[in-house]
């Protein structure tokens, strides 16, 4: 049974091929990924597709082994299935949506145990996989809360200082800079809404540039391995070689900041970018960029433009970051945790 | 199209290579060889498989795509890996016999590409890909 939804898709690549395309990976124009295999039905035509919606994060479980072809087409995000033609080699297909129900559906599924693994790798997941390994030696005690608290400072400045690259990319779609700018798109009166922030900006690097943890060995020297793209990776690195050198500038210039805004009660629950008024606006963004100046690889004016133009929040973001770098310099300043790339002043 | 000829260089003799169907100029490529597969797969339509079953898209009457290579249209596709293509339900239900060759040399050129090892191969006249079938498993078109 089929409804009136009809969407345009790109043929991205065909996956698995035997006389015809057997497994097809299309892409529509909002990013939805689907997966679709020959319609089972022997009276519908040999280039007849079903096939099931997922995200890009589904996809990638995908090709990692996390599910079979079945159930990454049956579980297809938000109940979107679809019905075409593909004439092989067709650039683009028309998609009529199905329902979960649809009999021709249900019989085409692939039988149960065909992973990612038994057919060409997928060639958009390839680009984004994490790119290198990098390895943190741990010494000393440590609690079990430490170490998470230690790998949560890695992630939240890795995933900050990606966002930042990427906005500033010029090739970055309107889109992109979109869901980037929905991040901060929150109250920023307490806590809760840097945690969420930093949650949210995680998420949406799930897949540009995931990071991994690949190996812990807890014992005392041991170990954490992380999976990472090393752009970012590095840029974190230079971030906290640059701390190390530079801390007594760079604490100054972090509290300078900090102090202006207190004075200005831009730190008070309610205060808004609208209540400052010219000079308030520009003794903030001065001491907000002699702040990001210390910090390679962030930008104040970058981070004002994800923030649609607002201030406040870019410079509370700005001091966030600085927060964690601080306290993830100090895992290494106490000796607790090494890497080859950072050497400790 | 030519008709199925290829010269073929070997050693100082140039010898005339003849195929079972009619080929699209530089076809078979250069990369192809005629070498012994051990042990090759087929999914075919019958217990008893016929020349009809190795025949390619071409000779099937498939028409190939423009942008797509008529040289690997024109050949028949073997693979060195096909248990896992029986999970797709159309492909077991027109096709749901498995088929095991030992191709030695002699019977045609080939060429091996893909992760699953997808063998384009293309018969000499006088031979068929039938007579190199050593074993037949299934129907596999149980639901």
């Amino acid at each position: 049974m089929t409804s009136e939804v009809t969407l345009k898709a790109k043929v991205v690549q065909v996956l698995d091929w035997y006389e015809l395309p057997e497994l097809l990976l299309l892409e529509t124009p909002s990013l939805e990924y689907i997966l679709a295999v020959r319609s089972a039905d022997l009276e519908a035509t040999p280039n007849t597709y079903v096939g099931g919606s997922m995200t890009a994060r589904r996809l990638r479980d995908y090709a990692n082994g996390k599910c079979d072809l079945r159930f990454a087409i049956a579980h297809a995000n938000l109940r979107r299935f679809w019905k075409f033609s593909y004439p092989v080699g067709e650039p683009t297909v028309e998609l009529q949506r199905i329902k979960r129900s649809d009999a021709e559906l249900a019989k085409s599924l692939p039988i149960a145990g065909l992973f990612a693994s038994d057919h060409e790798d997928i060639d958009l997941v390839k680009t984004y996989v994490p790119n290198t390994t990098e390895r943190f030696n741990i010494d000393g005690s440590w609690d079990l809360g430490e170490f998470s608290q230690f790998y949560s400072q890695v992630e939240d400045v890795y995933y900050i200082s990606s966002d930042i690259e990427k906005f500033d990319d010029p090739s970055i779609t309107t889109d992109e800079k979109k869901t980037i700018s929905g991040a901060f798109d929150r109250s920023w009166d307490g806590g809760g809404s840097y945690v969420a922030f930093y949650k949210r900006v995680a998420n949406d690097n799930d897949y540009h540039a995931p990071l991994r943890v690949s190996g812990i060995q807890y014992n005392s020297p041991g170990h954490v391995k992380i999976h990472a793209k090393s752009e970012y990776f590095d840029t974190l690195m230079k971030m906290l070689q640059y701390y190390a050198d530079n801390q007594v500038a760079a604490k100054k210039a972090f509290y300078a900041l900090g102090a202006f805004m207190s004075a200005a009660k831009m730190k008070q629950k309610g205060y808004r970018n609208s209540h400052m008024t010219d000079a308030q606006r520009e003794g903030l963004e001065k001491r907000a960029s002699e702040l990001a100046a210390q910090m390679p690889g962030v930008s104040f004016d970058t981070l004002k433009e994800m923030t649609n133009g607002n201030s406040l929040v870019a410079a509370k973001v700005l001091e966030s970051v600085f927060r964690r770098l601080k306290k993830l310099y100090r895992f290494f300043e106490e000796g607790r945790v090494a890497h080859e790339q950072l050497a400790v002043k | 199209m030519s008709e199925g000829i290829r010269p073929e260089k070997m050693g100082e003799v140039k010898l005339t290579t003849s195929f079972a169907e009619s080929l699209p100029p530089l076809c078979p490529p250069s990369d192809a060889v005629d070498q012994e597969i051990d042990t090759v797969f087929r999914l075919v339509s019958s217990q008893t498989p016929t020349i009809a079953d190795f025949n390619s898209k071409a000779a099937q009457g498939h028409v190939c795509p423009a942008h797509l290579d008529a040289c690997s249209w024109a050949s028949c596709s073997l693979f060195k890996e096909a248990r896992s293509l029986l999970k797709y339900t159309r492909l077991r239900l027109e096709r749901p016999y498995l088929a095991t060759l030992k191709i030695p040399i002699g019977v045609g050129m080939h060429k091996i590409s893909g992760k699953r090892g997808h063998v384009d191969f293309w018969s000499y006249s006088g031979t068929s890909l039938s007579g190199c079938v050593v074993a037949i498993e299934g129907p596999h078109n149980d639901q």
